[in-house]
């Protein structure tokens, strides 16, 4: 033969074609397939051909080459059997309610999370499927790091990139069709003659609308956004703004102290499963009109989007990875003290996020990461679920042996008998899937109530589709709960379950079923020790000291109005402590960073920093460790001192604390001067980012100007009326805006929600864990009690006391909770080891984890195990024994 | 009666045979109906019609010799039967019938296009 091995057909293919194809036929069909593939070799690509080979074979499933099936081994049973399959399962159902129940419950539990999973995840993986271009749209994503470490390092990316990308890829490189360059307006005010409207919205080029498809657009698709100073609204934005109004050709302040735009077209609200999103969209040639800087910047990699259709040209992805390659390489050569990676990333590859792009995402999405963690729990439980109903299926099956030998005798085939019993154990998970459902309903509220981020980002419809894939999903539990009783039931030997049921093997499959439940236990013990290390850890770092004391602050945002006469008002309520003014909250997530000149030579490092009120360190007791802070005295004369934090003395290598006091240090105060400032301070290092993160250098500066936020520090106690009274004088002085707040112990607390999210769908995932088990258990125990029920009244006529009874009956099980327990301990060692790893701060694994954990589960198995053979101790043996 | 009757693939199939009459096989027959009628054929369409035709017996075929080529697997020939034949010349003359039956000017044809009935 002349084709080598690793250019052949794909040869499942072939297989599945000799399966299904008519002997006669085969030969020469064969033959033409091979030709055919070798001409399509010289033409196309090898995965091509191989693509065109299974397609022609699958496309050869034509009646006259498909050979006869034989009927019989297709169709093992017909309309009549079937029905009979039904009657006798829903029998057996309804019979043995206890079983039935334990096993529907459980199913219906676990399916319950199941199918919350399958919804998120079709929600997720849903997203900007609308785009005509979807397949040719890509955007760069780029990161950055010290011009001394390898380029290799950089792996967290933005999804942000410097805009001169932008010129030199469609100056300089072939592959891209247009380019979109966006810049987000995250929470503007939109000002009209007589309203103002907080709103969000993008900056984008004129073919925005041409290279996304959102949608009906009223306006001139092409033209709508070419000039500077224009602006599409969405449908509800305009809405609000003007009612049912035209609001073509009306003009928008954008920004309290902005420019005006003219409305020029109103677009459909972009959909929700959309990883962009938007209020309105501007022009970015209004952008280019205001001569920003940083568009010219080659290392603003904070603030642009640059987006790509490509052409159709194949390998064009390659192409401009190689482009972006070069491009990186360029802009690294050009930056005296970065370097700079630049990649594509395809438009499905942004939700879920794979697992580059770190930050400054466009919209709010989910990484990937999360969803291999549901997935993973909702497979935990449907697998606890699913050996409940194997393990008590086997247990019981000596019970239908009768049954099983007489369906031989009258000619059952095994086949059928297998089918027999893996309809019943659909029927049962499609009873549980009804319950299932019931029980979804109330668990989606309760999802969304884990974290009010979640209905922005994920939006759950319930759709038919949806509901065909949770058929689907529950067949297939069925089957796969079914499959292993089926096959051992359908093996009995017919004389034997007829003859001599005493012969057949009780304990087939007794190891695999142990298995089951010690396995049941480990995960129930692993989940619940998972959940206490969860928790803790969230407490520790939200109880850790930061550096500072957010107790009773309350953070009002003043959206554009004077902290000065603010705070004069505020103070006189007898409900206030104190307030400060500030233009970032510390620890929540943003900073600014400012360029500061290290003394006696040309580097300079880069801080956080932060605009405050004189007396905000003192407000929120930052512990001074040298110099006395900022003047109580605002100077009127402009920017004269700043405070620094210990790490930031100590880069900026200016000696002990004490001695930087005094100091004067030159600040990049814009983009184009710099000015000299006396350290008037010296404050200890504190958390500003949040305790996961290390120690920024970091400085607070004077500005009145910049004060957005409010401070006020409350009397313990006092809350519900000092609200009252601000939210009045707040209407005073701001007629027009809502009164915005938040305790920062709240905000706080938001940077380690997904820790606490975590410890809770752990902890609710363990609930559901354990009651699964524990229902296992109670089946299992009441069936080995009912076979043993003869027995405990001999030994009791004997002379056995209840407690002996109670210890025979249960030190089997005692026994399987034992080995599950010592198997649990090292496994959850390690898995929490390793996500505490992560940590800086963290929780010791500790012993008294293990004891409240591990003892708590231990405890209700025992309850559940001496509550199912007490009875049975108990019972009068008369009873027992009299009756065959 | 029904299965008496050419459909349209059937009728392309058989002509095509009897145009590359006697090395009319599978690859080959697709690649002429391919070139020719300028439309897609899978070998599974292919093979379908070349069975069902088998089945009505319009055509006969028989293997030809094992080669090094096409993995040694034999092609098979076809031929077009004198039945298949006669059933393409009905259905030539019925479409001709139909043709002659059109008045004049029910159709907007231009004088002088030749429209060849395959």
């Amino acid at each position: 033969m002349n084709v080598p091995n690793d250019i052949s057909p794909p040869k499942w293919a072939l297989y599945f074609l000799r399966w299904f194809c008519k002997p006669e036929l085969l030969e020469y069909i064969e033959g033409d397939l091979i030709e055919t593939f070798e001409n399509n070799l010289e033409a196309f690509s090898l995965r091509k051909a191989q693509r065109k080979y299974t397609w022609e074979v699958l496309g050869l499933l034509k009646p006259g080459i498909i050979r006869n099936f034989h009927l019989t081994s297709i169709h093992p049973f017909s309309t009549a059997m079937l029905f009979n399959y039904l009657k006798v399962g829903l029998r057996q159902i309804r019979r043995h309610a206890l079983f039935s129940g334990l096993n529907i419950i459980g199913l219906a539990v676990s399916m319950s999370v199941c199918l919350l999973v399958i919804m998120v995840l079709v929600d997720q993986f849903g997203y900007d499927k609308f785009h005509k271009n979807k397949d040719r749209i890509y955007r760069v994503i780029s990161a950055r790091g010290p011009e001394d470490r390898p380029i290799e390092n950089l792996t967290r990316f933005n999804a942000t990139s410097p805009l001169p990308i932008a010129d030199e890829l469609s100056n300089n490189y072939t592959g891209i069709e247009s380019i979109v360059r966006m810049h987000r307006v995250y929470g503007t005010d939109l000002k009209i003659p007589d309203k103002i409207l907080p709103s969000h919205g993008l900056y984008v080029d004129h073919n925005f609308l041409s290279v996304f498809d959102f949608g009906e657009i009223q306006g001139d698709l092409s033209e709508s956004l070419r000039e500077p100073f224009t602006l599409i609204l969405s449908q509800s934005l305009s809405r609000r703004l003007y009612g049912d109004e035209d609001p073509m050709g009306k003009i928008i302040q954008l920004g309290s102290e902005g420019e005006d735009y003219i409305v020029t077209g109103v677009i459909e609200d972009p959909p929700i499963r959309s990883h962009i999103r938007f209020e309105f969209l501007a022009s970015f040639s209004s952008l280019e009109s205001l001569k920003l800087q940083n568009l010219q910047d080659r290392s603003y990699i904070w603030g642009y989007y640059v987006y790509m259709l490509l052409d159709r040209t194949p390998g064009v992805e390659r192409k401009v990875s190689t482009a972006l390659a070069e491009i990186s390489a360029q802009f690294s050569e050009l930056d005296p003290y970065y370097k700079y990676k630049f990649e594509p990333q395809a438009l499905g590859d942004i939700t879920p996020r794979d697992g580059r792009v770190t930050g400054n995402e466009i919209g709010p999405s989910l990484p990937f990461f999360l969803f291999y963690f549901l997935s993973a729990l909702g497979f935990i439980i449907i697998l606890s679920a699913g050996f409940n109903y194997t393990n008590l299926s086997l247990a019981r099956s000596l019970k239908r042996a009768k049954e099983i030998g007489i369906r031989k005798v009258v000619g059952g085939k095994r086949r059928q008998l297998v089918t027999q019993f893996i309809i019943e154990s659909v029927l049962v998970a499609l009873i549980a899937l009804l319950v299932g459902i019931i029980l979804l309903e109330f668990l989606i509220p309760r999802f969304y109530h884990l974290d009010p981020h979640i209905s922005k980002i994920i939006y759950l419809k319930r759709s038919p589709e949806i509901y065909l894939l949770f058929f689907g999903f529950s067949v297939l539990v069925g089957i796969l709960a079914g499959l292993i009783p089926a096959l051992h039931i359908s093996n009995y030997r017919t004389i034997q379950v007829l003859k001599n049921l005493s012969q057949v093997k009780v304990f087939a499959y007794l190891g695999l079923r142990k298995g089951l439940i010690v396995f049941q236990f480990m995960l129930c013990l692993l989940l619940v020790t998972s959940t206490i290390f969860l928790q803790k850890q969230y407490k520790l770092l939200l109880h850790a000291d930061h550096g500072f004391n957010v107790g009773d602050v309350l953070n009002v945002a003043l959206k554009g109005n004077s902290y000065e006469i603010f705070s004069q008002t505020v103070q006189q309520l007898k409900e206030v402590k104190a307030i400060s003014g500030s233009q970032l909250r510390l620890a929540t997530g943003t900073a600014n960073s400012l360029d500061v000149y290290l003394p006696d030579s040309p580097d300079s490092l880069s801080l956080h920093s932060n605009f405050v009120s004189p007396n905000f360190l003192e407000n929120l007791e930052l512990a001074l460790v040298a110099g006395s802070g900022f003047p109580a005295r605002p100077n009127t004369v402009g920017e004269r001192y700043i405070v620094l934090n210990e790490t930031a003395v100590e880069k900026l290598m200016l000696g002990s604390p004490e001695e930087a006091v005094g100091q004067a240090i030159e600040v990049k105060v814009s983009s184009d001067s710099t000015s000299f400032l006396t350290i008037g301070g010296v404050v200890e290092d504190f958390y500003d980012m949040d305790i996961t993160n290390p120690i920024y250098p970091y400085a607070f500066r004077q500005g009145k100007a910049n004060l957005q936020h409010a401070n006020i520090r409350l009397h313990p106690g006092t809350t519900k009326t000092a609200l009252s009274k601000l939210e009045k004088l707040w209407k005073e002085i701001d007629p027009y805006q809502p009164f915005t707040y938040a305790f920062h112990e709240d905000e706080l607390a938001d940077r380690y929600s997904p820790l606490q999210m975590g410890s809770k769908v752990v902890g609710l995932v363990s609930a559901l864990a354990i009651v699964i088990a524990l229902l296992g258990l109670m089946g299992m125990v009441t069936y080995m009690v009912e076979g043993h029920i003869k027995e405990v009244g001999i030994r009791k006529i004997l002379g056995a006391n209840e407690r002996q009874l109670v210890w025979r009956l249960s030190k089997g099980f005692l026994l399987l909770l034992g080995i599950a327990t010592l198997l649990s301990i090292p496994t959850s060692v390690f898995i929490n080891r390793m996500w505490l790893e992560t940590f800086a701060l963290k929780v010791p694994i500790s012993i008294e984890v293990f004891l409240w954990g591990i003892g708590g589960v231990i405890v209700l198995s025992l309850l559940m195990i001496i509550s199912q053979t007490i009875g049975a101790a108990k019972g009068n043996p008369v009873e027992a024994l009299k009756s065959e | 009666m029904k299965g008496k009757n050419l459909g349209e693939f059937e009728e392309i199939v058989l002509l095509v045979i009897g145009i590359l009459y006697p090395q009319a096989y599978g690859v080959a027959i697709r690649a002429e109906i391919e070139e020719r009628a300028k439309r897609k054929v899978g070998l599974g369409a292919l093979h379908a019609t070349l069975v069902r035709l088998e089945e009505k017996g319009y055509v006969s075929s028989q293997f030809g010799e094992a080669t090094q080529k096409r993995g040694g697997k034999r092609k098979r020939y076809f031929q077009v039967t004198a039945s298949g034949q006669s059933a393409l010349v009905n259905t030539r003359e019925l479409r001709n019938t139909l043709w002659g039956s059109i008045p004049k000017n029910a159709f907007n044809l231009v004088e002088g296009l030749n429209f060849d009935l395959i």
